[in-house]
């Protein structure tokens, strides 16, 4: 049930009840940023809202409709004339579209029967809706029973004329065709062809859609020059020819009716309509996404989720009597998330260090078997080339270098003419460091310093099997930029440091609660896993997708946690276009609209060549699984054959070999054949 | 799909995570995360395990433990009623009128079996079978008052001081109770009553029903051949003792968690908490507890109470 | 309505005398040792194999040696189907049994209405039980999911274009992947329920059911009501699904789904057949094209369930 004692619990506008869709109402801004300037229902223009999931499509849509006019006009329908217009909000879940196909019943009846089903629909609520208008205004009978005559006529009359007396008996009267029809749908299943009679057409499709609400505001004054929208929302539930229809209806338009309809990103997938004639943006419909109109505004987007956050918290506070200034629920609740500190990070690490053996000196022992033997000698040369060094982030940065020396043994020694062993290694390195740590000029360090020290400190709580210290950054603002421009991620976030914190008793809502890092922490982390696992794709293209997600990840992981990372705290990618195969392309488009990986529109780099190079990063919301750095730093750039075998599944099984490739030269003992223990999906280094 | 490669949570969050689902749920309103942290504290802590590894194989079997709450054993009590008891009255009734749909003849008969059957709760007013009576009457509405009784109601004592059957109308006995473990409980308290009550009428069917059984405690009340039959709703077979080679709980292997270990970690502290039966009463290992009471064949170290020790399931009803 | 009246029995073979003579068995194949030797002991005066193209482990070499098999290339239940009724006599006065272990969900429910709307009112179902899974007896059995659709022949009758007072009923099972499919299928209606296995087969897989539930409801949706029907009657889950329907008479739209137990979809598919004429309710269901088969070993008991249809 709805969880009160969490204000960021209810997630989703289906939730809300209709007073909690007007309650809870955030516009993105005012005047030329607020949602209704571009879904404006005083112009004619037919709107496509596109929205990938959390970013608040079915809410403005709703909040738009006709329950919410009525509630927010306190029911006076002279207010609600007003606005211009009635919005008719339509799930299509409730179609079940999926019925119209296959049971060995051919193309053209299902569109047929498809067409004709909608009108009587649509019509239901249309007519629901006149009714109230009726009976707000005491429509007297005679100009009732005009309206009526007219709409009877829309029905064909050669068998019997229609005669309704009264909406309600045209509205069971609609009721019963449709039931027909749903009874039909259903058989055909067994008896694989129509009962004709069952589901003939009265009317050609669109003569009640179009038709009643032409008839009505031409005959009832009041509602002259009153707009119908119908909102039809969940376009993507559609299969692509009923899209058409849908398109065509758009085209085909009278007035005073129009159309606005809700649809994913990924659902958006047809402008053709029945008559080959191709709908434009522009032209005949609008098309507003909501993602890049969020991305495009990108100011915008901290403060809006800001508003979000402080309307849910000043409701929870105000419905247990608890009143505070709106700018002080801000503050106080931005000073309970405990802050990130490198320092402590290091600290504890370094104390852990006393008491056992971290994981980083026990991989060393463990690589160091293939080349130092005796292996007894193993632990002595690594106590030498810890020298003592207390500090785990120091010992990580000679490691490092020390990994770096060992892969570069041979062609250095050629290079500089010499025969140099791992022991002049060491020697060198504990040199150069304690020049660095006297305070002399050491650039060899000073350059692992400024570009490592994150990567390592990360590298330092993974291994040691503690990843919820490698949190990076923490507090609000640091959410909203891990949301990714989404506000349901936000919330989500938001919601589970409150559910976390409460299993832990951290009381994260009492003025003396606060929200301890590692709450914050698994609040992420879930948030993550929800993100990853709710991604709406379907059937053999979710498998492909998650499979090149699955590559993706080890090679972005590889590159932060091997023992010689190359690049610096990676958080994204480059490929030039042409590399890419078709397949390939189309994989980096579907992970695009899904919102896997964000085109990094800013940085793309000019080259001298005409190459198309496009840099993208992994959503900020999905890092956490993976621990990788959500700050811009590194971008790798992929070759030809690495994009390919990341993003084209024709190529999948190529992927491990080509992985261990790279992998042997980041990750010591750098053994040229392939390590017969190691697997892709551990962090085994 | 493909192998999930992620940055896993630690098993020691992965478990705990799996413990405040619970906490949420089948165990809501008892266990919270003061008990919670209480009972691991009782474990080698981390300055002295430095891997923690008593504490995850005790965390380990925490998070495998069956608890069945109140809104189980309501229905659990409503499968016993109406699926141990009244369906197979119903479906031989339905035989014996040529299979007949007519709910009105067919509850008629029933009603005829029903005024002379008693549910009788086993032992004393303060035991687990008492207890049961009061949800066992509120999920059944067919069952009132007079259709329990006490043990000690079935027989009394004749002017000459023998036994005699208190209530000769009634042909059928239902003796209720929670669990039968090893049997040797309910043999103890129900042996003599039983046998008493077929040497008065040889007639009489004597069925003995719980919510929970082991098989091998079923195995030896039926050897006694003094029940009609005994059954449970829910039966558990060997793979329920928490540390033998056949346990269902260490089929899938995670890093750290030992099943020998973790059974020589029980047996220690088990001594103190239970002396002789360091692994539970008869040995049974189980990890099993009620909403009323935790019997004393499940580990000690989830409901021991000596020398300080914090329990996790409470054990409310002692043996007498 | 009382469902729990239906005849109901468990057997330890099927050599006990309580199985009569049919005149028409039908089984899934599934390739598992229960299954093959009931379909050779039962007394019947036809028997037929259905061969299901989803199970992709199973091979023609397994199952040629039988001599009467069925078998359609097709996936949808409708069309496999189609050439049903034309090579079996079914009516009325036959004696029907049907083995649904290995069965396909869907095709389960469709050849039943399709036998129902025949005039087929009784049919004996059997379902056994393993000594032990191979696997354990908790992991999932599907590959990919497709599409959440309507189980062919059981969409809504009466199909409602308000949808604000939706229902939604789920007999959830382990397969958390499937549970999750329909959820988001699902998201908008109003109110949901799951019915859980209890008691369950055994003890623990309650609260591993459980446990599975929580993790997807912490991923799709948070208000939802659980409800318990025993994991091997269908008889009361059909009683529990009216149970629920009755509590409120303006359910506008009502979706089934059967992603438990088989007696579980049975229980579903009763209760539809009892009510698709007068209520606004269909069968909906993650379809896929591969399911994998829970190899088990032994069979440890056999349930009987004696459907009289209206």
């Amino acid at each position: 049930m709805k969880n009160l004692e969490n204000p960021f619990s209810v997630l989703k506008a289906t939730e809300f009840t209709n007073e909690e869709i007007k309650e809870y109402w955030v516009d993105f801004g005012h005047g030329k940023n607020s949602v209704f300037n571009f879904l404006n229902p005083t112009t004619d223009l037919p709107k496509y809202l596109l929205g990938s999931k959390g970013t608040g499509k079915t809410h403005i849509l709703k909040y738009a409709s006709y329950p919410l006019q009525k509630l927010k006009a306190n029911n006076d329908f002279n207010k609600i004339l007003e606005e211009k217009y009635i919005g008719l909000y339509y799930e299509l879940y409730g179609y079940n579209a999926s019925r119209f196909k296959g049971k060995g019943i051919d193309q053209d009846q299902w569109n047929t029967v498809f067409e004709y089903y909608l009108d009587l629909f649509l019509a239901d609520k249309l007519l629901k809706t006149y009714s109230e208008f009726f009976d707000f205004f005491k429509v007297n009978d005679d100009l009732l029973q005009s309206v009526l005559k007219g709409i009877n006529n829309l029905f064909n009359q050669t068998e019997s004329p229609l005669e309704c007396k009264s909406i309600k008996e045209l509205i069971d009267y609609i009721s019963l065709l449709r039931k027909k029809i749903d009874s039909e749908i259903n058989n055909v299943a067994f008896t694989r062809k129509f009962n004709l009679s069952e589901i003939k057409s009265l009317f050609t499709p669109g003569d009640l859609i179009f038709g009643i609400p032409e008839l009505i505001s031409q005959q009832v004054i009041q509602l002259k020059d009153v707009k119908i929208i119908y909102i039809l929302d969940e376009i993507e539930k559609l299969e692509e020819w009923q899209k058409v229809y849908i398109n065509t209806l758009v085209w085909d338009k009278r007035k005073p009716v129009t159309f606005w309809l809700g649809m994913r990103t990924w659902g958006y997938t047809t402008w053709t309509t029945k008559s080959t004639e191709l709908i434009r943006d522009g032209h005949e419909f609008n098309k507003i996404d909501l993602d890049s109109f969020i991305s495009n505004n990108q100011e915008l987007y901290p403060e809006f989720v800001s508003n979000l956050c402080v309307n849910r918290l000043t409701k929870y506070f105000s419905k247990r009597g608890i009143s505070i200034e709106a700018k002080n629920i801000k503050k106080d609740f931005e000073d309970k998330f405990e802050q990130y500190s490198e320092e402590s990070v290091v600290e504890y690490f370094s104390n852990l260090g006393k008491r056992k053996e971290l994981a980083h000196i026990t991989k060393l022992k463990e690589k160091l078997k293939y080349v130092i033997k005796p292996e007894k000698a193993i632990n002595s040369f690594v106590a030498k080339l810890i020298d003592d060094e207390e500090n785990v982030l120091f010992q990580k940065y000679k490691f490092f270098k020390f990994y770096k020396d060992w892969y570069n043994l041979d062609s250095d020694n050629k290079r500089l003419k010499r025969q140099w062993t791992l022991e002049n290694i060491m020697f060198a390195i504990n040199d150069e460091f304690r020049k660095y740590k006297t305070g002399s000029n050491s650039i060899v360090f000073e350059e692992i310093v400024d570009k490592r020290k994150k990567d390592f400190i990360a590298q330092i709580c993974v291994e040691n099997n503690e990843p919820a210290r490698n949190i990076e950054h923490s507090g609000i603002d640091s959410f909203i930029e891990r949301s990714q421009c989404n506000p349901r991620n936000f919330l989500m976030i938001l919601m589970k440091c409150v559910e976390i914190g409460n299993l832990r008793n951290e009381k994260t809502l009492e003025p003396e609660g606060k929200v301890s890092l590692e709450t914050q922490y698994r609040a992420l982390y879930d948030t993550a896993e929800w993100f990853y696992k709710t991604i709406e794709i379907k059937g053999e293209e979710a498998k492909k997708l998650y499979d090149s997600l699955q590559f993706l990840s080890d090679i972005l992981k590889l590159y932060r946690y091997c023992d010689k990372p190359t690049e610096t705290s990676v958080f994204g990618f480059s490929i030039t276009h042409e590399d890419l195969s078709n397949e390939a392309k189309r994989q980096i488009g579907d992970m695009e609209t899904y919102s896997i990986i964000v085109k990094d529109i800013k940085g793309r780099k000019e080259r001298n060549t005409s190459r198309e190079e496009n840099r993208y990063f992994l959503n900020k919301t999905l890092c956490p699984l993976w621990g990788l750095p959500i700050k811009k730093r590194g971008i790798l750039d992929l070759n030809r054959e690495t994009a390919n075998l990341i993003f084209n599944y024709t190529l999948k099984n190529q992927f491990e070999s080509s992985y261990k490739k790279i992998r042997s030269k980041l990750v010591a003992p750098f053994l040229k054949e392939e390590l017969t223990n190691s697997s892709q999906n551990t962090l085994d280094f | 799909m493909a192998i999930e490669n992620f940055i896993e949570l630690p098993l020691k969050d992965q478990l705990l995570k799996k413990v405040e689902s619970y906490m949420k749920s089948i165990w809501i309103n008892r266990i919270d995360k003061n008990k919670l942290n209480n009972w691991l504290n009782n474990f080698e802590d981390s300055t002295i395990d430095i891997d923690e590894k008593e504490k995850l194989n005790m965390l380990f079997l925490l998070s495998k433990f069956s608890f069945l709450g109140d809104n189980e054993i309501r229905s659990l009590l409503k499968c016993l009623f109406r699926d141990l008891f009244k369906r197979p009255i119903i479906q031989r009734i339905r035989k014996e009128l040529g299979d007949t749909l007519v709910l009105e003849d067919i509850n008629k008969k029933f009603s005829v079996e029903f005024e002379v059957t008693k549910f009788v709760a086993i032992g004393g007013v303060s035991e687990s079978g008492a207890m049961l009576m009061y949800p066992f009457r509120q999920e059944n509405d067919e069952i009132s008052e007079k259709n329990i009784i006490l043990q000690s109601e079935i027989l009394k004592e004749n002017i000459g001081g023998q036994k005699e059957i208190a209530l000769p109308s009634v042909q059928r006995y239902i003796f209720i109770d929670d669990f039968i473990g090893t049997g040797s409980q309910g043999k103890d308290k129900l042996k003599k009553d039983v046998e008493s009550l077929k040497n008065l009428n040889k007639n009489l069917e004597l069925c003995y029903y719980v919510l929970v059984a082991t098989e091998d405690g079923l195995e030896e009340l039926n050897k006694l051949n003094l029940f009609t039959s005994v059954e449970a709703v829910f039966v558990l077979d060997g793979t329920f003792k928490a540390f033998e080679e056949e346990s269902r709980y260490y089929k899938t292997t995670h890093n750290g968690i030992d099943r020998e270990y973790a059974k020589k970690v029980a047996e220690k502290y088990g001594q103190t908490l239970f002396y002789t039966q360091e692994l539970g009463f008869g040995d049974c290992q189980l990890l099993l507890g009620f909403d009323h009471n935790t019997p004393d064949n499940t580990l000690p170290i989830f409901w021991g109470e000596e020398n300080g020790w914090k329990y996790i399931f409470k054990r409310f009803i002692k043996k007498a | 309505m009382d469902y729990s009246i239906f005849y109901t029995t468990k057997h330890k073979n099927l050599e006990d005398g309580s199985f009569e003579e049919y005149d028409l068995f039908i089984s899934g194949f599934d390739l598992c040792e229960r299954t093959k030797k009931i379909y050779d002991e039962i007394k019947s005066k036809e028997k037929v194999w259905l061969i299901f193209p989803q199970y992709k482990d199973i091979k023609d070499t397994d199952y040629n040696s039988y001599s009467n098999y069925y078998f359609d290339s097709s996936y949808e239940e409708d069309t496999y189907f189609e050439k049903f009724l034309g090579k079996y006599n079914v009516s009325s006065e036959i004696k029907l049994c049907i083995d649904i272990t290995g069965f396909i969900r869907p095709h389960l429910i469709f050849l039943i209405k399709m036998l129902y709307m025949t005039g087929v009112k009784k049919i004996d179902f059997l379902y056994s039980e393993p000594n032990h899974y191979e696997r354990g007896e908790n992991t999932s059995f599907t590959g990919i999911t497709g599409a959440v659709e309507s189980v062919k022949w059981c969409s809504s009758e009466n199909n409602n274009p308000d949808s604000d007072n939706d229902l939604l009923i789920v007999a959830t099972g382990y397969d958390d992947k499937l549970v999750q499919k329909i959820l988001q299928d699902k998201l908008r209606v109003k109110t949901k329920y799951h019915l859980i296995g209890f008691p369950s087969l055994q003890l623990d897989m309650y609260q591993e059911n459980i446990l599975k539930l929580n993790q997807t409801k912490e991923l799709v949706e948070n208000n939802s009501y659980t409800e318990f029907a025993p994991a091997m009657d269908p008889f009361i889950t059909a009683q529990t699904i009216h149970d629920i329907i009755e509590r409120d008479k303006s359910y506008t739209n009502i979706y089934l789904c059967p992603i438990s137990t088989k007696p579980h979809t049975l229980g579903v598919a009763l209760y539809y057949l009892n009510n698709f004429r007068t209520k606004p309710v269909s069968i909906i269901f993650p379809y896929s094209k591969r399911y994998n088969i829970k190899t088990a070993i032994g069979m440890k008991r056999i349930w009987k369930y004696t459907f009289e249809l209206p």
